[in-house]
């Protein structure tokens, strides 16, 4: 299994660059869509060997024009053809609505809205011209149809498969809107894998949720499903997340704790 | 729940307590808190009460329907402006600047085109503009300037060129934001 970290942006690529160097990593998951106006060859630079893959965040697949949608494919599949990505991961979730910008994504409706999704994800899977890997959504509440059934049906429709995050599929469960258990038929067909810090956002007159925040180390609870999940699938990589609170000590200590062993390079 | 509730004080204090629907509009106001507040320090210090202007700005600016882009900000100029209480606060050089320059950043960060650097006049502004350049290397941060124009233009409203490069970006045609 390879271990990666995540590169935003400017932020942490630091850090990131020491962790290669010092070969705590194997690979790493690009933001693409924060770095489409850099040339190429800067990129290739910095990884220096360092195996890739691309996430998406910024497609908007399913209300992005078209128009817009194309031109943003052909930029990605030009990265792509220099940087030989191990894998494209993409996002389920609306972050415009109505024409308005969402502070926050929004989790689709499972219920019923599977044809209408799956018809935009094989369109924007079919421009970028390879399988794209979905996120799982740490979501706050249950609905009628789980997420992993709903998961299942997309990847069965588009070809599409789907990119586990272990820390997302703690947070629904963590929010009593999914046990993470109902994602275990499925994630034998998940070779990428995502997992980072979560908080407990617990506002005045509000229902405690757990939320994503990715700024602080990989829970126990976390550890402990990856260990449960990992027991019967095969990982192909695992990326370690985190946006905010980023340090070199941080993310080697999530490293050893998921059992990384910087000597042998493997796990 | 009403996805149009993450966006509005009012509605979220009509969401019920306790419930998942109103921590998540608290969330998502919060998000929009730091996004305006965090760029811009002195309109935060400066305020009598920030936390009624971000209110009755967010309220107004859901029922507006505008987008949230990245000219947010300087939608909230021209609220500010639109408002005698705070009017001072809109005409404040220092809280433009800092306006001005949150809108040049938010472009830097949320456009996905080819283009590389954005200049950017408030309305009212005549000799200088903000001068944005999205990062050049994968090492640097995006970066806002106060630049001051070769040709003087009195800007009639919120304007803005987008390019490639530098000499792209003087030739350019200035682009009106709509007002109200």
């Amino acid at each position: 299994m390879k271990h990666g970290v995540n590169l935003t942006g400017p932020s942490n690529v630091r850090t990131i660059q020491r962790l290669i160097r010092t070969k705590s990593i194997n690979f790493v998951e690009i933001l693409i869509d924060n770095f489409l106006h850099i040339d190429a060859g800067k990129i290739e630079d910095f990884l220096e060997g360092t195996p890739c893959a691309f996430h998406i965040m910024q497609s908007h697949f399913l209300t992005r024009n078209k128009a817009d949608l194309k031109q943003l494919a052909a930029q990605i599949c030009l990265m792509g053809n220099r940087l030989k990505p191990l894998y494209y991961s993409d996002h389920l979730a609306y972050f415009w609505l109505k024409g308005r910008k969402s502070s926050m994504s929004v989790e689709v409706n499972y219920d019923h809205d599977l044809q209408k999704i799956g018809k935009a994800l094989a369109w924007w899977q079919d421009r970028l011209g390879s399988k794209i890997y979905l996120e799982n959504f740490p979501s706050y509440q249950a609905q009628k149809e789980s997420q992993a059934n709903f998961y299942q049906n997309l990847f069965e429709l588009t070809g599409s498969g789907l990119l586990f995050d272990v820390s997302n599929a703690t947070i629904a469960e963590l929010n009593g809107a999914l046990p993470f258990s109902a994602w275990l038929p499925i994630v034998s067909q998940a070779p990428h894998w995502h997992i980072g810090g979560y908080v407990l956002s617990s506002p005045a007159k509000a229902k405690p949720l757990y939320v994503d925040s990715h700024d602080q180390p990989v829970s126990d609870a976390a550890i402990v499903n990856f260990s449960r999940a990992r027991s019967t699938n095969k990982v192909a990589t695992l990326s370690v997340e985190w946006d905010n609170n980023i340090s070199f000590k941080n993310w080697e200590r999530d490293l050893v704790r998921l059992g990384f062993n910087q000597e042998t390079n493997v796990v | 729940m009403k996805i149009a509730a993450y966006h509005s004080p009012a509605i979220m204090k009509s969401l019920p307590e306790m419930s998942a629907e109103r921590t998540q509009t608290i969330l998502s106001l919060r998000v929009f808190w730091h996004r305006i507040f965090d760029p811009c320090p002195t309109l935060e210090s400066s305020a009598l009460d920030a936390r009624e202007l971000f209110e009755s700005f967010m309220d107004d600016e859901y029922e507006s329907g505008r987008p949230y882009d990245w000219t947010l900000h300087l939608r909230l100029l021209d609220w500010l402006r639109s408002q005698k209480k705070h009017l001072s606060l809109a005409t404040n050089k220092e809280i433009q600047l800092e306006m001005a320059a949150a809108a040049a950043y938010s472009w830097c960060t949320s456009d996905l085109s080819n283009s590389l650097c954005l200049l950017l006049q408030l309305k009212g502004w005549r000799e200088t503009a903000i001068h944005a350049v999205k990062y050049k290397s994968i090492f640097s941060a995006p970066t806002c300037v106060l630049v001051e124009l070769e040709q003087t233009i009195l800007a009639k409203s919120h304007q803005f060129k987008i390019a490639s490069n530098k000499k792209e970006l003087l030739a350019a045609t200035w682009q009106r934001l709509p007002e109200d």
